[in-house]
């Protein structure tokens, strides 16, 4: 019963609003003093997806028009996990100061930094998107489906970046724990590559890797341009819900004595 | 009907000092992860219902600010029974969650976050914050530019506005000019007197004779002594001298 008061809780507005109160505030001060404000949100994935499908392409002869629409399918999606997980790791312990004087629940600043980086995901990868089909593909019908394909890893990253949150304080190393884990994530999870340019036999593990299978939806609407798969649904949907409830264990069993441990 | 009712409490922070440590040990299977507990408040009873206006005194460290907050539900409760019903407005520390990078406007809606009223606000609401902190047209500038008397002005403003069940009080009277400090000491006198319950922890023992009608005095994370204003607080000035 808890749980469906927490979540009740969760949407009610004064949460929601708290939410989006901090998430306007930290966008408008994110940009505030330099020259290029949130142009820098389209320009740094550019550079990067440009500089890898160059790369990619001459090193792996594959077009070059086709891996840079699947980089970029695979990189947004992938920095948003990252950039979102990363900067939960100082949530709680940027605001003890606020935690330890008021009455005010805990999850609303990860979930505010997570809102944060997700609002940049969809203007970078909207702006991407529309370009890399102009330049490199027809749009297609199938882009309908990208609410319901990045669902899984919005819940994912929402849960993760709350447990991470939580976990933090207790356990300072996880920063850096993470930091190694995305950077090795980055190479194994199929994003600069196609999953097909892994050799048969060592594709099954590949596919098994659960921030791909978060990913495989994205890649069905966008890249392929097919209908969602039921199967890569609900295997997405199966990480992100494990996570959640691990995740919610996780903020159970840390959230009431946290606040000793800033 | 708004109570506070706590019964043998414990509340036990922790010693995170040799936590690195403990956990190599851990990792390199030389001992056990155990982080030591530190006693913040022991065995306390406490008990408040409409009406009631009650003072803390102690000295620094004893435990009194830990006592709201463990009312407050800001701190968790180890062991014992903690009841409490009603809306709570804690003012632990004026100006909490200010941003000095914004201006005063957004700090209102700042404040009136962390001090879990955002639903309240409206342009009315503000109106009257800005009204009564005198802050004019520099409400629009960064709060970095103001004076530490413009800041306080502006916190004490957004604290007060508020009519909860339960106020808490810790040590926290508005700064500023003579003018602004007598208006404001007025408006908390008022609200001390008008809200079902009050807590004030203070070092002043004049303002607890004059506003409190049950005093408790804290030592160590402990209740000393509780009753009459006149008799706990005769006695925690001998205690202390």
């Amino acid at each position: 019963m808890t749980f469906f008061r927490e979540m009740k809780s969760v949407l009610g507005s004064r949460y929601l609003n708290s939410v989006i109160l901090l998430t306007q505030i930290s966008l408008s001060k994110q940009y505030r003093y330099s020259f290029l404000g949130m142009a820098w949100t389209l320009l740094l994935p550019t550079v990067q997806i440009v500089v890898y499908a160059f790369i990619f392409s001459a090193l792996l002869k594959v077009p070059q028009k086709s891996q840079t629409l699947y980089i970029m399918t695979g990189i947004l999606p992938w920095t948003f996990i990252s950039t979102s997980i990363m900067s939960s790791c100082q949530s709680l312990l940027n605001n003890a100061g606020s935690i330890k004087r008021c009455i005010i629940s805990k999850t609303i600043f990860p979930v505010s930094d997570v809102l944060r980086n997700l609002y940049l995901f969809f203007i970078s990868f909207g702006c991407l998107y529309f370009l890399s089909m102009f330049m490199f593909a027809d749009p297609h019908w199938t882009f309908i489906q990208f609410p319901i394909a990045i669902l899984p890893m919005v819940i994912f990253t929402f849960a993760a970046s709350v447990a991470v949150s939580f976990v933090t304080p207790y356990l300072r190393d996880i920063n850096e724990f993470l930091n190694v884990f995305f950077m090795i994530g980055f190479y194994v999870t199929p994003i600069l590559y196609h999953i097909d340019m892994i050799p048969e036999n060592l594709r099954p593990y590949f596919t098994l890797n659960p921030m791909y299978v978060l990913l495989k939806p994205i890649y069905i609407v966008v890249y392929d341009q097919k209908v969602l798969g039921l199967n890569e649904l609900i295997s997405a949907f199966m990480v992100a819900g494990l996570v959640f409830v691990l995740s919610y264990i996780i903020y159970r069993k840390t959230r009431e004595r946290v606040i000793f441990y800033f | 009907m708004a109570k506070i009712e706590l019964k043998n409490i414990d509340v036990r922070g922790v010693d995170v000092s040799g936590r690195a440590m403990s956990l190599r040990k851990v990792l390199l299977f030389k001992g056990d992860f155990k982080v030591a507990n530190l006693p913040i408040i022991q065995n306390v009873d406490f008990n408040a219902y409409p009406g009631d206006r009650i003072g803390i005194v102690g000295r620094n460290g004893s435990g009194k600010s830990s006592l709201l907050k463990a009312i407050a539900g800001i701190y968790p409760v180890n062991s014992g029974e903690r009841v409490v019903e009603g809306t709570i407005a804690p003012l632990i520390e004026m100006g909490v969650g200010f941003d000095f990078e914004l201006s005063g406007r957004q700090n209102i809606k700042l404040g009136l976050l962390y001090s879990g009223r955002i639903s309240e606000y409206c342009q009315e609401l503000e109106e009257r914050v800005i009204e009564f902190s005198e802050l004019g047209e520099h409400i629009d500038l960064p709060m970095k530019n103001y004076s530490s008397g413009m800041i306080s002005r502006l916190a004490f403003s957004v604290s007060i506005f508020q009519m909860p069940d339960i106020l808490l009080l810790d040590e926290v009277f508005a700064a500023g000019d003579a003018g602004f400090v007598t208006k404001s000491k007025k408006l908390m006198l008022e609200k001390f007197t008008n809200v079902p319950i009050s807590i004030l922890v203070n070092h002043s023992s004049q303002e607890i004779l004059e506003l409190c009608n049950k005093v408790y005095w804290m030592e160590n994370g402990a209740v000393k002594m509780v009753g009459k204003p006149e008799e706990v607080v005769s006695a925690y000035e001998k205690g202390i001298s």
